[in-house]
């Protein structure tokens, strides 16, 4: 069974606009433009139990209001959700023992006295057993290696550490199903990996379904099989992040390491599309090239002398993502009445 | 820097404050009810006693004149910076304002004079329906001299009350928290200045140290006036503690600043 | 390590076994407090002197009153600063349990610390509402029964089993009322760009309750009592300590308190559907 459910899924936001300046102002006293923005629109997808999908999308694109109403804090404007079951928007408490919410910028941690604490609030709350709880914590924080920092306040600890901290407090209770929204944003790459490899583990050994956004690549390319791609509140792209890459970047990276200089001259000749720069002999040569060439570019360059090394890489997938996306305008629609 | 190029700054800045509190008006109205209620509940208190025959140094017209007259003052006297400048201080948010050619009072000063001008046409409604209730003892002014003496005192008043957060705020250079001192402030401060209690009922032996501290003219000498207690030489001698105070204030506030700037800028901030 | 398994869909948990895990939680919050409070010694003391002060400037009004009158409203001035002290007793217990969570609320729905709070399973208007506690504020209450009692001795009262146990009562309904009045006004916050002031609405209102309602006459003693019903906090747990309240008056209050009880929650879910369909 599918554990989240997304059928035809609409949010849309009103608000009101205000002219700006004094007159503005005092003229929205009186009367003010409605205006209306469909944050999301019409989005369809399923994951099934044990699934890592990775949300991609630029800055309003819509994810975090997707993420908050499959979460249940938000009621969606048109189309359903379910996960595991339940409505997510009608908050029953059996609803809520099953998932957890994490988000990078924000604590859920009491910041000035030890994690420790608010784990034991969270006992209370989603009344765990005394023996339960003492070994999902022990497990946890030995994979997490925070065992030590449990009894630290937590404004004492790094940001790294911080999170996680909230990962473990976020997972006390056995969630099924685990909310991500920009989990490592502000760490610093080798914390990043280790909340990478901890969240890999999470869904190996417990199977827990992981749904996630971000902003960095790393975390999709290494965690997300499957990836959704959603801008201007549609969904662009559902399915692997192999499929998305090969679809959005047509072109393959090309270099090659001679034993013995090439002469600038005789490598235009055989590659007529190098930019070849101002260096009359070159060592090393790297050229794109459309995924049908890539053979026949490789045995060009093998004739232009003894090769050390070649290879041939996919684009980098930052860069394929952002070309993805077309330069954002301003998605509101003018006109939702007055009031 | 000039008068009129200081006129034009504060006037700009007023402006400015006046557009971006204007979104709070739905709560600056709550707390308009709130200046109007505070006093109205001291009046009944008041009156209750009046009404009992005790012997007061108030006639009941003037004590509904103090009280209906006090949300009005006090509003219009009000201050609020002095956890905001202490924080700035503090926080090291000053720097970005230095760098500005206008003397970062003159932001506080705009703050303050936009805020007042939004809660005003709040404020006064609401005035307005505690004087119809107590129209029948309510006896304001006919003589347009005491007016003009009300409206003059009324800008020192909020001169005095102004400039003393400011130089409790200022402390912030020295002391690590002034909220403490702040909060007495605002508590003994309100007492003094004849918020609950007016002046002229507490026991006579201290009416000259009661005349002598500053927080009376902040708000009480204005109310004073209106209620037709003070003699000739009694307002004279109001008006020039309530001058000096106002000119003794900013040259602690001058002094305060010289220093503190040096070792504000000193501790790296 | 050992999987979890997942747990099977839950029967519905009974209304006992609720009140007993939001109880559970709220010992949690005290133990929490504890280890908060004594990283904050400086502000426990600023915090009791800022009590002692204010009772101070209460005290400090009725003498000035009473220095032309030996009664106001048939209340001598030994049973005026009676009732003072019951109001500090009040405030502080406000202070005590719900002061600092009515004014971190709009505070969570702005930074969005809310979204956590709504997603547990537990009610979030007992979450919100009880999540911080003030000890500091049991000294403050601790010296206005100070004042109480001496007071009390002064105006001559019988103390009774029974006139003790009638003014917690009506001291409960007083502050179930408070409570529920100032958490509908915080509540507004969902609406409201800022509400900081919404506090001082509260705080202006509750100041009232350092009179005698019979201070006053008419609407206004009508208003205090049921409207705004400061006089459930103060005035009738004071007269059932002198022996002189009136009786019928204590279902009504806990009529009342019940009531406010159920307005709020009512109008909380409200409020929290309005979130989940407006908030961007």
């Amino acid at each position: 069974m599918a554990a989240i459910v997304a059928t035809d899924l609409s949010k849309t936001y009103r608000f009101h606009r205000k002219a700006p300046g004094l007159r503005g102002s005092i003229a929205s006293l009186f009367r003010r433009e409605t205006l209306e923005t469909r944050a999301v629109d019409g989005v369809s997808f399923a994951i099934e139990a044990g699934e890592v999908v990775g949300f991609l999308g630029p800055n309003g694109a819509g994810k975090t209001t997707t993420l908050k109403m499959l979460c249940g804090l938000l009621y969606p404007s048109g189309g359903a959700a379910r996960v595991l079951g339940h409505t997510p928007a009608r908050r029953e408490a059996a609803y809520l023992r099953r998932i957890a919410l994490v988000m990078g910028q924000k604590n859920m941690l009491w910041w000035d006295i030890p994690a420790m604490e608010t784990l034991l609030l969270h006992k209370e709350m989603y009344g765990l057993a005394e023996a339960e709880f003492r070994r999902t914590t022990d497990e946890l924080a030995e994979i997490l290696e925070v065992g030590h920092l449990l009894r630290v306040q937590v404004r004492k600890l790094s940001l790294g550490e911080r999170m996680k901290m909230e990962l473990l407090a976020a997972l006390v209770h056995h969630p099924e199903v685990l909310f991500l929204d920009e989990p490592t944003i502000g760490l610093d790459v080798v914390a990043q990996g280790r909340v990478r490899d901890f969240l890999h583990r999470l869904n190996r050994e417990y199977g827990t379904t992981i749904l996630l956004t971000s902003h960095y690549m790393d975390d999709i390319e290494q965690l997300c099989p499957r990836v959704l791609v959603i801008d201007r509140g549609w969904l662009e792209f559902d399915g692997a992040l192999a499929t998305l890459v090969e679809r959005a970047a047509p072109h393959k990276i090309v270099s090659a390491v001679f034993a013995a200089p090439v002469p600038r001259a005789v490598a235009r000749a055989a590659l007529p599309g190098l930019d070849a720069g101002d260096a009359e002999e070159l060592l090393k040569i790297s050229l794109t090239a459309p995924r049908e060439e890539v053979a026949d570019v490789a045995e060009r360059l093998l004739r232009l002398g003894r090769i050390v090394d070649l290879s041939v890489e996919e684009a980098p997938v930052e860069e394929i993502i952002r070309g993805i996306f077309r330069p954002a305008a301003d998605p509101v629609v003018a006109g939702g009445g007055r009031s | 820097m000039s008068a009129a190029r200081t006129l034009r700054v504060v006037w700009r800045l007023t402006a400015v404050n006046v557009m971006m509190t204007l979104e709070y008006r739905g709560a600056f109205l709550i707390y308009m009810f709130n200046t109007v209620a505070d006093p109205t509940i001291s009046l009944l208190v008041w009156l209750a006693v009046a009404d009992q025959g005790v012997a007061l140094p108030y006639d009941r017209a003037q004590f509904v004149t103090y009280y209906v007259m006090l949300s009005v003052t006090a509003m219009l006297t009000a201050t609020w910076l002095g956890s905001y400048l202490a924080e700035a201080i503090r926080l090291g948010k000053l720097s970005p304002f230095l760098l500005r050619p206008a003397p970062y009072i003159l932001g506080m000063v705009g703050n303050n004079l936009g805020e007042k001008i939004i809660k005003l046409p709040l404020l006064l409604p609401l005035v307005g329906l505690v004087a119809i209730f107590f129209r029948h003892d309510l006896r304001l002014p006919t003589d347009p001299r005491a007016w003009a003496l009300y409206l003059l005192s009324l800008p020192l008043a909020a001169t005095v009350a102004f400039l003393l957060d400011y130089v409790i705020g200022s402390l912030a250079f020295w002391v690590e928290d002034v909220n403490g001192l702040l909060r007495i402030r605002t508590l003994l401060g309100a007492f003094l200045a004849g918020q609950y209690v007016p002046l002229a009922l507490f026991p006579g032996e201290l009416s000259g140290l009661l005349a002598a501290q500053p927080f009376r003219y902040t708000l009480s000498f204005p109310l004073e006036i209106l209620t037709g207690q003070l003699s000739g030489t009694a307002l004279a001698a109001g008006f020039a503690w309530q001058a000096g105070y106002c000119i003794g204030l900013w040259a602690l506030y001058r002094l305060l600043w010289r220093f503190g700037l040096r070792a504000y800028s000193a501790a790296g901030a | 390590m050992a999987g979890w398994e997942s747990p099977a869909p839950q029967p519905r948990e009974s209304l006992a076994r609720q009140v007993v895990r939001h109880l559970r939680v709220w010992r949690q919050f005290v133990v929490m407090a504890f280890v908060r409070e004594a990283e904050y010694r400086v502000n426990f003391f600023v915090n009791v002197f800022d009590g002692v002060a204010q009772l101070a400037l209460a005290v400090a009004t009725f003498l000035l009153i009473y220095q032309y009158t030996d009664e106001i409203a048939g209340w001598s001035r030994a049973e005026a600063l009676m009732l003072v002290g019951i109001y500090r007793t009040v405030a502080g217990l406000i202070g005590l349990l719900i002061e600092a969570n009515m004014m971190a609320i709009p505070g969570y729905i702005r930074e969005g610390e809310m979204d956590f709070h709504l997603l547990r399973p537990v009610s979030s208007q007992f979450l919100v509402s009880l999540r911080r506690l003030r000890l500091d504020e049991a000294v403050n209450m601790a010296i206005g029964l100070g004042l109480a009692i001496y007071a009390g001795n002064q105006a001559g009262v019988r103390w009774s089993a029974l006139g003790v146990l009638e003014a917690a009562a009506f001291m409960l309904c007083g502050v179930v009322l408070l409570y529920a009045l100032w958490f509908a006004t915080v509540t507004l916050s969902f609406w409201l760009v800022q509400v900081d002031t919404l506090d001082q609405l509260f705080f202006g209102l509750f100041e009232t309750a350092r009179y005698p309602v019979t201070f006053f006459k008419g609407a206004v003693r009508a208003l205090l009592t049921f409207a705004v019903p400061v006089a459930f906090a103060t005035t009738f747990p004071t007269q059932a300590l002198l022996g002189q309240a009136d009786r019928r008056l204590l279902p009504v209050g806990l009529g009342l308190a019940a009531l406010g009880l159920l307005g709020t929650r009512a109008f909380w879910n409200h409020a929290v559907r309005h979130y989940g369909s407006a908030s961007s």
